[in-house]
């Protein structure tokens, strides 16, 4: 039911942020007073720099060239080396916030009774099987080119689930729990195995011990293809669990 | 008016109608909305602050080797984990929202009445 | 292998998280003897390495084996070190607490991920990590939240999750125009810069959008709709992760800021007046209104709630003063209301089991019964009032002297606390005196022993704690100052975390 004092919260609304917007606006392009203000770090004085040249070591700077070998880190996708590698423990950290929020939907769901449900369409149980063919080569083929191409475990793993979840709309079969949590625990203590071999051989946790490849060649990062992979299949677990958790109690069956 | 500028305005309209949104609206569901809209305002807020005219896109091919002027690749590893962090908070949000319309029967964030109903039936938590 | 200790210290409530959903296929109990397990071995660890760190100061561990400001650097110093036993040591108490509840799999595994969280949030250096690990403490928060009381649950629940949300991209755009500006992300590299100052309207907004972030963690007033809900809507021994873990966590992570990154810096150079001045108002209007709230409050959990509000209201105002003595006191008042706040909720979650109400004027007599319970009721409530003798006494009488030299924000907190001061005391000794009251011998059937009595462990390790520290705080005086100093030095805290100026970028202190 609407509110009577709809109009004046919206009004008020407007007034608060239109306010905010204006005086952030003049604060941030403000250029008349001294000092640095928005967008005025130099980019070869930017901690970037040093990540796409690949010498955060003093060493010698080469010229990092398609199909040369020996730098300290041997991925041709940039934005891959940051993740995977030199700031891998934010991406642990993302990890564990999609687990714990497979594990909340998990704790939190509830069975209800349904008012309705209509039953998968022709077109659906004819085409899916042969879309998801196509999205799980297309899945795995981003995950495992995560350090050549845009894409990674992330958006990867996301395909595959998507595909996944299509397969639960369409046939009756039977969600197994336990499958899926022992994928989980298992791409888990994988990437903290991975960690824990760095520390060994490498002395910190997280350290890409091994040798350096060629880059622009599929197997020339190792790490990057290891640790991608888990998180791959680690995302691609956690999100379908969560298409399924909603799928199931939907249809008034019994969740986990 | 160049690209950067256009970026910028952009991300900051989609953070303002995200926190109006937040402020004003009484629906659960349009407010977990307006969080998303305010979310990928700000992811696009940290790409654009990355953007730097003429720059290659930073994978090294065999046209394009570390000498040739990149978009800074920070921001868009830092979007990364953004984007999946706003993905876990939506979801737990929608659980949430779910359990709250099986337990008020409305959608609505204002349920004046309830909590004298509460306190009667005693449905404690220790 | 260097670093092991202080990894394991770190990585150990993760592996504990990735092995649970495999040995709950096994065996139904095997999360809670899982977690005692680790939170004892994670004491353990701790407390080796604590008088080695106590003395010559931290290890610093690259994740990724990348120097400071190019990679992510965990600094294990003093603070961080005490903080994270104090919060396995919670932690512990809380699972030996709830030895008898029935929790699923999923719980523990969020606790574990919360508990990780906490640490890894005082430990860190960068500042974008701080923001996935508060982010990862939000969703454990609002999943556990949610997962007692269905109804006041999702209420909570869903108020936390939209102010989380709001607050924590505020604190996003913040980083990354901070981003923007230096061009880096570490705390210990921005504090270093000796080139650049930023634009004052600038750095207003940077360090607003950090600040109330950190405003929502330590449940202050503009942002602490969720407060009443989720503290009477879920199990006591949560709201006791939420008061004492959560309530260190975000004291630490407060003081890095502050003292590191926005006092006296190059870069927040002149603005810093004006955001401790937004800090003290908050801090101010947190206490007056957590006050008077919780003397208004019937239920008995939602009281303690508000307590909370107006008990972290005093570590802000203690930091925004400044100095080490401000330091001091915030850390005194920390550990104080850590020890004392859990234990009043694990009494309050037994006593509202026992007598099937959650409104204390239904417990009324509850002390004849129980005595024990009820006298460290009266024990804990006393040192969070602060009387001589208890631990709280030590906190609140150096943030009154700190409090009086710090102009005339000090001066109105000053007048604040001694007002909460008063509250405390009548809506706290109200409630233990109604434990006390003589009452009806059918009222008194009512009440019958649920569960063991191991609950009364923890609170009496509480309790013994408060008052030990209380009578004899010249045990741990040198460590508290070890500490604050730690906080307060950010000289040293740079010579740690940053490599050598070899390997930093050309451009000075960039």
């Amino acid at each position: 039911m609407k509110n009577r004092y709809q109009s004046l919260i919206d009004i008020a609304g407007l007034i608060i942020v239109g306010i905010a917007v204006y005086l952030v606006g003049t604060a941030l392009t403000d250029t008349s007073v001294a000092g640095k203000g928005m967008n005025s770090a130099d980019f070869k004085q930017r901690v970037s720099y040093r990540y796409v040249i690949k010498s955060v070591e003093p060493s010698a700077k080469m010229e990092v060239k398609w199909g040369e070998s020996g730098y300290e880190e041997s991925s041709a996708n940039i934005v891959t080396s940051i993740v995977v590698n030199y700031r891998g423990f934010d991406t642990l950290g993302e990890v564990l916030v999609l687990f714990a929020s497979s594990a909340a939907v998990s704790l939190l769901i509830l069975k209800r009774v349904p008012k309705k449900t209509f039953p998968p369409t022709q077109i659906m149980t004819s085409s899916v099987p042969l879309v998801n063919l196509l999205v799980f080569i297309l899945g795995s083929f981003i995950i495992l080119h995560g350090h050549l191409t845009p894409g990674g475990g992330f958006p990867g793993g996301a395909i595959i689930a998507s595909g996944v979840i299509l397969m639960a709309l369409v046939f009756k079969k039977a969600f197994r729990p336990q499958m899926y949590l022992m994928l989980e625990s298992i791409a888990g203590m994988g990437i903290l195995i991975a960690g824990l071999l760095g520390l060994m051989y490498g002395e910190s946790f997280l350290k890409d011990f091994f040798p350096a490849g060629q880059i622009g060649e599929l197997f020339s990062s190792y790490f990057a293809m290891i640790l991608y992979t888990l998180i791959g299949i680690k995302v691609a677990v956690e999100i379908s669990n969560i298409g399924f958790h909603f799928i199931s109690e939907s249809k008034g069956e019994e969740a986990v | 008016m160049n690209v950067l500028t256009v970026f910028l305005i952009t991300a900051g309209a989609l953070m303002a109608i995200g926190v109006f949104g937040i402020l004003t609206r009484s629906n659960i569901i349009k407010i977990l909305l307006s969080i998303n809209i305010l979310q990928t305002g700000v992811n696009l807020l940290l790409i654009a602050l990355g953007y730097r005219d003429g720059g290659a896109a930073p994978i090294i091919t065999s046209q394009v080797s570390s000498a040739v002027a990149m978009v800074d690749p920070l921001p868009q590893a830092l979007v990364l984990t953004s984007i999946v962090i706003a993905f876990g908070t939506t979801a737990v949000g929608l659980v949430i929202c779910l359990n709250y319309y099986m337990t008020h029967k409305s959608l609505d964030v204002h349920t004046f009445g309830n909590e004298e109903r509460e306190h009667q039936q005693k449905e404690v938590v220790d | 292998m260097k670093g092991l200790n202080a990894t394991l210290f770190l990585i150990l409530p993760l592996i504990t998280a990735f092995l649970l959903p495999l040995g709950a296929l096994v065996h139904k109990r095997f999360g809670k003897m899982l977690n005692l397990a680790t939170y004892g071995i994670g004491i353990g660890l701790g407390i080796t390495m604590l008088i080695p760190t106590l003395l010559t100061g931290g290890a610093v561990l690259n994740m990724g084996g990348w120097p400071a400001p190019y990679g992510i650097s965990l600094y294990l110093g003093p603070l961080a070190l005490c903080s994270g036993i104090v919060i396995y040591l919670i932690a512990l108490l809380i699972e030996i607490n709830d030895i008898n509840k029935s929790r699923t799999t999923y719980y523990h595994l969020l606790f574990n991920l919360f508990v990780f969280a906490s640490i890894a949030m005082v430990m860190t250096t960068d500042i974008f990590n701080l923001f996935v690990m508060m982010e990862i403490g939000s969703i454990a928060v609002a999943g556990m939240a949610s997962s007692a009381n269905m109804r006041m649950g999702s209420r909570g629940g869903f108020k936390y999750i939209v102010m989380s949300g709001l607050v924590s991209m505020l604190m996003l755009a913040a980083i990354g125009l901070l981003y923007s500006a230096t061009g880096t992300l570490n705390i210990a590299h921005l504090a270093s810069r000796t080139a650049d100052v930023l634009n004052p309207s600038f750095a207003l907004i940077v360090g607003l959008g950090i600040l109330f972030a950190l405003f929502f963690e330590m449940e202050q007033f503009p942002f602490n709709s969720w407060i009443p809900e989720i503290y009477e809507g879920s199990s006591s021994s949560f709201t006791a992760a939420l008061a004492g873990i959560g309530g260190i966590a975000g004291t630490a992570v407060l003081g890095r800021i502050v003292f590191t990154l926005l006092q006296d810096g190059y870069l927040f150079y002149g603005t810093f007046a004006k955001l401790s001045a937004v800090i003290f108002t908050v801090a101010i209007a947190s206490i007056v209104i957590g006050e008077i709230a919780a003397l208004n409050e019937k239920n008995l959990k939602r009281t303690l709630g508000y307590s909370s509000v107006a008990q972290f209201g005093l570590i802000l105002a203690a930091f925004a003063c400044g100095g080490s003595n401000g330091a001091l006191a915030g850390i005194y008042l920390a550990l104080s209301h850590t020890v004392a706040k859990p234990a009043l909720l694990f009494i309050a979650g037994y006593f509202t089991r026992v007598s099937g109400s959650g409104d204390w004027r239904d417990m009324k007599g509850i002390g004849r019964k129980f005595p024990l319970l009820a006298g460290a009721f009266i024990a804990a409530s006393l040192s969070i009032m602060g009387v001589p003798l208890f631990f709280g006494f030590w906190g609140k009488f150096e943030l009154l002297q700190v409090l009086l030299k710090s102009g005339v924000f000090g001066a109105v907190a000053f007048g604040a606390v001694l007002f909460g001061s008063i509250f405390e005391g009548i809506y706290l000794l109200r409630i233990g005196h109604s434990f006390f009251v003589q009452t009806s011998k059918e009222n008194m059937t009512r009440y019958q022993p649920k569960g063991t009595l191991l609950t009364a462990v923890p609170v009496l390790i509480l309790v013994a704690l408060i008052v030990f520290l209380g009578v004899y705080p010249q045990s741990i005086v040198r460590s508290f100052e070890r500490i604050a100093a730690d906080l307060v030095d950010k000289a040293q805290y740079v010579k740690f975390v940053l490599p050598t100026a070899a390997l930093l970028p050309p451009g000075g202190g960039l």
